[in-house]
């Protein structure tokens, strides 16, 4: 059997002729097109909301930019609650113990307080004593001394302050000032002031449970290393298999197609056997250092250099070229295409890959993308936008990948089954 | 080009430092482990018991494991039992789970042919076709997860949204089935569900590509002289074209038919653990768990792999043999 081979291509258009039935073609072609890429695009949408938006009905595709707070800035539809506001605020400010109440208080102007005093169920602030109220508090959010240990000693401070805190209020920049004292105010008034919601706050979520930029590092990594070594390796085997001759050759390639049919689950208990054996366990090595040879990749190589012309080869080796000079001055600049095509599958097929890692890494700083997303899905399964921030982290690399290598792809890979 | 005997000993030295690297890999981690694999099925060896040494915890049983995967036995009553159940029902899953590739390959081929009407923006098309075949894995296995979740996932949204969702409900409960709107949490709509997910990564795939490839190097003349002979777009479709892409056909299908028997594993482990039941545990799994994830049964479950590619082979051997003589042309080596 045969692997139909990879060859130059001509440009597309003889296909057949334009009939009447050209609108449903298109029709068709579009209908399909919606359905696969429908939730790839969602996925993007769900990324980028919380999760209780994500399952909110009516249905919507794409997040609403309204939900989304870019700045720390209060505005007054940010205070969900004057009246229940207010009095909180008064009412710590006029006990006795140190409390965030007390603590805005005092940082606030004699009008603004009067105004505070005067909010109650009866009497809600009007829209012009809501934005005189809301300047005041913004005032009081740039104080760098807002904060106090005692004061919002019942109060549970979030990470991101505890960051900001730690790393010194009094030299912060305002706008980290701001923040800082925005987390701290809605931290003590969770009922009446609106949470903070950026676009990536999914994102901020997902890596502060599981260390995602790590998993990408180690995932990009390995890929990369798997992909330079499967192209040069199966690149180099194919060149001998296609052009060399040497005793055994056509005995040995015979060999690698037989076992192209092997189930990766024969292999795969006898190499974790192995790797134990050589102390490779939880390390870079059994991720890449397997998954650098391929016979798939020999293969299809080695296809497309039987079908380079051999005069350039000629024409090379009268110029003085020996073998290697004519693999890396004729054969390696003529098979581009099929080069670029094989990269792109070694390098997704390592991204991809899920068993390699569940078989051989035990500790989390070595995990890869696919298995600390699905760690990841057993921790957080129904905080859905977490999840989808996950995944389309894993996504986009492939897709950019996908976007810059269709050209040679979409070229190399018209394919023509046939004489192998 | 006959060379000296001088020159072909270079163009051999030459040979053996271009394939060096690639064949102490293929050794080292292919030709060894099947070899190690196969011999360790013959053996009854467990890491976890104490000794990780293999010399002195593994045991020597013959075939035995071979018998335990696929024999039966007696029991008092008389009556014969499976010695491993599982595996039996595994292995079904497994072939129902590939119920999806005729689909996919007529969805495939389906789609090619509308590429192939001189389309404007074909590239675009297939580009966009071809995504999730490319992305297809851990990421997307998660999203689909979130969209089939019964509760509140996007699909049953949509079916809600245009009132299916009711009388789907309604139709199964009245049939005496399960709700199909439970998706992949549901013993029997889970392996569907699954076979959907499969076509949404295959059809735009690899195989539509091919088909293209294979529909483009079509001789126009064939289409018309069957045109002169009065054929209609449908004789047209079964008189020229499926003969002249039977070749691709058979390429495609005993890829799949390969792909198919190893498959199953990512998509298990991601969306159901192999549930609800047992549903949707193919024989990939199964080595999984017999191996890494239960009892680290390397020697058992080094069998049912044996056995799995035993099948396999066995199987493309009678597709080969049978399925040749239906294709059109030379299919060569």
């Amino acid at each position: 059997m045969s692997e139909p081979d990879l060859r130059p291509v001509v440009p597309a258009g003889k296909g057949g002729r334009r009939s009447s039935l050209t609108p449903l073609v298109y029709l068709l072609l579009i209908v399909f097109a919606v359905t696969t890429t429908f939730p790839l695009l969602w996925v993007v949408g769900a990324a980028f909301r919380p999760s209780d938006e994500i399952t909110r009905r009516p249905l919507r595709m794409f997040p609403d930019p309204r939900q989304w707070t870019f700045s720390p800035r209060l505005r007054a539809r940010d205070i969900m609650d004057w009246p229940g506001f207010c009095a909180k605020l008064r009412d710590q400010a006029a006990a006795a113990e140190p409390s965030p109440g007390a603590r805005l208080w005092s940082r606030l102007p004699a009008d603004a307080r009067t105004l505070v005093s005067n909010v109650s169920e009866d009497a809600p602030p009007g829209e012009e004593q809501e934005s005189d109220l809301v300047e005041a508090i913004s005032a009081a959010l740039r104080s760098r001394d807002l904060y106090s240990e005692e004061a919002f000693e019942t109060v549970a401070v979030p990470d991101e302050a505890k960051d900001i805190l730690r790393t010194g209020v009094q030299e912060a920049p305002e706008r980290k000032v701001v923040r800082l004292n925005r987390l701290l105010l809605q931290a003590a008034y969770a009922r009446e002031i609106r949470e903070m919601r950026g676009p990536f706050d999914n994102f901020r979520k997902a890596l502060s449970i599981v260390p995602f930029a790590r998993f990408f590092l180690n995932s990009l990594l390995i890929a990369l290393v798997v992909t330079a070594g499967q192209v040069t390796t199966s690149a180099c085997a194919a060149y001998a298999f296609a052009r060399l001759r040497f005793p055994g050759r056509d005995r040995i390639f015979l060999g690698y197609l037989g076992t192209m049919m092997v189930p990766w689950t024969v292999v795969m208990i006898p190499t974790f056997v192995m790797m134990k054996v050589f102390g490779w366990i939880d390390t870079y090595w059994a991720l890449t250092l397997p998954a650098m040879f391929s016979a798939y990749g020999t293969f299809m190589l080695r296809q497309f250099f039987l079908g380079i012309p051999r005069e350039y080869e000629e024409a090379a080796k009268i110029d003085g070229c020996g073998y290697a000079g004519i693999f890396w001055h004729v054969i390696l600049p003529l098979s581009r295409p099929a080069l670029a095509t094989l990269a792109l599958f070694t390098f997704i097929g390592s991204w991809n890959n899920l068993i390699a890692p569940l078989v051989f890494i035990v500790s989390e700083e070595k995990m890869t993308l696919p298995l600390g997303l699905t760690r990841f899905q057993g921790l957080r399964d129904t905080d859905w936008g977490a999840l989808m921030a996950g995944s389309l982290m894993m996504l986009v690399p492939m897709l950019i990948l996908f976007a810059i290598g269709q050209r040679f792809f979409t070229r190399g890979i018209r394919l023509s089954t046939g004489k192998g | 080009m006959a060379g000296t005997r001088k020159e072909r000993k270079v163009e051999a030295l030459a040979a053996l430092f271009f394939i060096l690297p690639n064949v102490l890999g293929f050794l080292v981690f292919m030709l060894f482990p099947i070899v190690a694999s196969l011999a360790l099925s013959f053996f009854q060896w467990s890491p976890l018991h104490g000794a990780a040494n293999f010399a002195e915890s593994a045991r020597f049983t013959g075939l035995d494991n071979f018998w335990s995967v696929i024999g039966a036995h007696r029991h008092a009553a008389g009556d014969w039992h499976l010695n491993d159940p599982f595996f039996w029902k595994y292995l079904a899953n497994t072939m129902i789970l590939m119920a999806g590739i005729p689909i996919s390959i007529i969805g495939s081929l389906f789609i090619a042919n509308l590429l192939n009407k001189k389309i404007k923006g074909a590239p675009f098309f297939v580009t966009v076709f071809f995504l999730p075949s490319i992305v297809t894995g851990v990421a997307t296995f998660v999203l689909w997860g979130v969209l089939l979740n019964p509760e509140s996932g996007l699909a049953n949204a949509m079916l809600d949204l245009v009132g299916l969702a009711g009388p789907i409900k309604d139709l199964a409960a009245s049939l005496g089935v399960e709700n199909p709107l439970l998706w992949h949490k549901s013993e029997m709509w889970a392996k569907p569900a699954l076979i959907m997910i499969h076509l949404w990564a295959s059809i735009g795939g690899y195989n539509m590509v091919l088909y293209l490839a294979a529909l483009q190097s079509i001789p126009q003349d064939l289409y018309e002289a069957a045109e002169i002979d009065g054929a209609g777009a449908f004789q047209k479709f079964f008189h020229v074209t499926w003969p002249m892409v039977s070749p691709t056909t058979f390429f495609i299908f005993t890829m799949s038919l390969i792909r198919g028997f190893q498959g199953g594993f990512t998509v298990a482990y991601v969306m159901t653990q192999g549930g609800p039941a047992g549903a949707t545990t193919a024989i990939s799994y199964y080595i999984y768990n017999l191996a890494f994830s239960r009892r680290f049964e390397m020697g058992y479950a080094s069998a049912v792999a044996w056995i799995l590619f035993i099948i396999t082979f066995v199987l493309s051997l009678l597709n080969w043999r049978y399925g040749r003589r239906r294709v059109h042309g030379e299919f060569g080596l």
